[in-house]
């Protein structure tokens, strides 16, 4: 089959590989017919996150239809179309039964080196590095999917793959943002990052009540969606913190999400450092966003982080977030949680999806996508790979 | 603080006199200091053992909380399933083997083969293609615990327990796995031997909650990529025919599946608010 091939940093190919099969009985495989490439998937294609291997196959958005089961699966059947959230969860762990689906600690094969570093281990997750699990992604024509009686939402029929495909991760990512900056009536929500996960946590902290929306960016295509959603734009190279602050009264915003995560493009002398030390290898996470809502949020405030972080991070100020007692939330998404609320607001015509999507591609395409997307050409905001096309 | 910056201003001065009696100042001032910063002495730490791991051993009137020191060396994990759960897990000679298989949890590979008479060999495979067999007797089932005997080598006489303890009114069990060395370990010693043995048990007790849970251990070995041929990784091109997993006890089938109906898709729209 063709899939996408992590080759090194900047290097990923359209290889053929052997098909994916059944390796346990709770397996099931799928014909992928959508895959979308995340934001979080250019820290792998630039080889910021550590432990991939040449010869992953990369991508964590799919759906698809399943065409083979395991003898132990039962809730879902040859046929079906689902989607695949990005966590790969057991559904058994106490973890996994409390919620928390992205701190499966059954379903991490490579849990060891896991818990090396941070202690202890988190889910496996799809094409996402070996430290991770190291599953193959779904950037391909076929997908492996483990626990699959878990892993797999059933979709129905009269819902076209691009209004549910981001089921998988950004939709429910978007929320998870919105509700752990506690969106809500009379609330001042400011999301940093207006690439499509922070796109939708303008959505979801609007449909929760939020009072007011601000969206920071520099990218005019992303700034014009978010206005067109309901936001206010800034341009993230003005004084955000100051912009913040007219705009609220001089309160601050009462939550601040950080959409952006490990590769934020800053100036002065922090964002220099920042990059020498990423490009040197030394620092992982380049937190500019971050840094500026921490700057940014109110006294008392609530920080909440959606981007993704792999390590340590340089500069990072701490004091402000004591010293205004701020509260620091984030995490992988428990993707698992959302599924069916959201899928039910999207039958309702709450939430719109397919709106983010800027491209549409077949997979062959996808090294030239993953360039022009990491290099923020050509408009892109979100781009759905077709491996059939 | 003050004791520190004398102890630092001596050492310095030791240091800029040199000589004998320099570098025993130097000595006695880097004392004073590290006695100034941790509230204990080294002397007192050679002394009193009891003060040597603690981090802030001049805590009054309290002893610092510490990992016991009797030589076991232990890890615990906490499954959602009852002790009956794990009395039939242990049971099955083929879960106890895959328990003990600690491939991927060590630098080198280890498998768990089931010889003669019901005991368990591991296989170690070691750098420069040496193996090494460490052979485990039978296993003596006991209540809530099952204890392994290394029958032979250089760590002959230790031993590796599994026991584990339901807790009361919450439907899970506390496993722990402890591992007790005998011998001298040979050539390297047990030191080395103790920092593996950690990672291992770690690996063990993964696994052990992974199969009484699910029922399976989780793997990626065998699945497709863009590797080429070397490794297992690697396949044909066309769809190969479905495997069964090796690991299916009856066990696992009727009572995992009968645990914890969690749904697909498991929460309602309650979760989500509005």
């Amino acid at each position: 089959m063709k899939a996408l091939v992590w080759h090194g940093p900047r290097d990923v190919r359209v290889d053929d590989v052997p098909e994916p099969r059944i390796l346990d009985a709770g397996d099931a495989i799928i014909r992928v017919t959508s895959t979308a490439i995340c934001g979080s998937d250019l820290h792998l294609y630039n080889g910021y996150i550590p432990t991939m291997q040449a010869g992953d196959i990369l991508g964590h958005e799919t759906m698809g239809e399943v065409i083979e089961v395991g003898d132990r699966v039962e809730r879902v059947r040859v046929g079906d179309r689902v989607v695949i959230p990005f966590p790969v969860a057991c559904g058994r762990c106490p973890n996994c039964r409390a919620g928390e689906w992205t701190l499966c600690r059954n379903s991490n094969p490579n849990a060891a080196a896991a818990e090396a570093l941070y202690g202890y281990p988190a889910a496996g997750l799809f094409g996402y590095s070996h430290l991770y699990g190291g599953y193959a992604g779904g950037q391909a024509e076929y997908l492996r999917v483990p626990f699959a009686d878990i892993g797999c939402l059933v979709v129905p029929p009269d819902l076209s793959d691009d209004k549910v495909l981001f089921l998988s991760d950004i939709l429910p990512t978007g929320w998870y943002g919105a509700e752990l900056a506690e969106s809500g009536p009379g609330r001042t929500i400011a999301v940093f990052g207006a690439g499509p996960v922070g796109l939708f946590t303008i959505q979801s902290a609007l449909l929760m009540g939020a009072e007011r929306v601000i969206a920071i960016d520099r990218i005019p295509e992303r700034l014009e969606m978010a206005r067109e959603m309901g936001a206010i734009p800034i341009d993230d190279r003005d004084d955000v913190v100051e912009a913040l602050r007219l705009l609220t009264g001089g309160r601050g915003p009462d939550g601040c999400v950080d959409a952006v995560g490990m590769e934020g493009h800053g100036g002065g002398i922090a964002g220099f450092l920042d990059r020498v030390l990423h490009v040197a290898r030394i620092g992982t996470d380049r937190p500019t966003a971050l840094r500026t809502a921490i700057q940014a949020c109110r006294p008392g405030g609530t920080v909440a982080i959606t981007g993704v972080y792999g390590g340590a991070l340089n500069a990072f100020p701490l004091g402000a977030a004591f010293g205004k007692g701020l509260t620091l939330r984030g995490g992988q998404t428990p993707v698992h949680r959302y599924l069916r609320p959201l899928l039910s607001r999207i039958q309702e015509g709450e939430l719109h999806p397919e709106r983010v999507i800027s491209h549409r591609l077949p997979l062959s395409s996808a090294p030239e996508a993953y360039r022009a997307f990491s290099d923020k050409r050509e408009g892109l905001i979100k781009i759905v790979l077709d491996p059939a096309a | 603080m003050v004791l520190s910056a004398a102890g630092f201003a001596l050492a310095l001065a030791g240091l800029a006199r040199g000589g004998p009696i320099g570098i025993a100042g130097a000595v006695a001032g880097t004392g004073l200091a590290y006695r100034g910063l941790t509230g204990a002495g080294v002397l007192q730490r050679l002394i009193d053992p009891a003060r040597a791991r603690g981090p802030f051993p001049a805590v009054p009137d309290g002893a610092p909380i510490r990992v016991p020191s009797d030589g076991m060396i232990r890890r615990s994990t906490t499954v959602a399933r009852t002790a009956d759960a794990m009395d039939a897990l242990i049971r099955d000679p083929g879960a106890v083997a895959a328990i003990l298989d600690t491939s991927g949890t060590l630098p080198w590979t280890a498998d768990a083969e089931t010889a003669d008479g019901g005991s368990l060999r591991w296989r170690l495979a070691l750098p420069l293609g040496r193996t090494a067999d460490v052979p485990l007797d039978a296993g003596a089932l006991g209540s809530s615990s099952i204890a392994w005997r290394i029958a032979d080598g250089p760590a002959k006489g230790g031993t590796l327990r599994l026991s584990w303890r339901e807790r009361p009114g919450s439907g899970e069990t506390e496993v722990e796995a402890a591992l007790a060395l005998e011998g001298d370990g040979g050539p390297v010693g047990l030191g080395p031997v103790r920092t593996l043995a950690r990672a291992a048990l770690a690996g063990i007790l993964r696994r052990v909650a992974a199969l009484v849970e699910t029922g399976t251990i989780p793997r990626v070995e065998g699945q497709t990529s863009g590797r080429k041929p070397s490794g297992e990784d690697s396949g044909a091109g066309e769809r190969p025919a479905s495997t069964t997993p090796s690991i299916m006890p009856a066990w696992a089938g009727s009572s995992a599946r009968s645990a914890s109906p969690v749904a697909t898709t498991p929460t309602s729209g309650e979760e989500v608010r509005a």
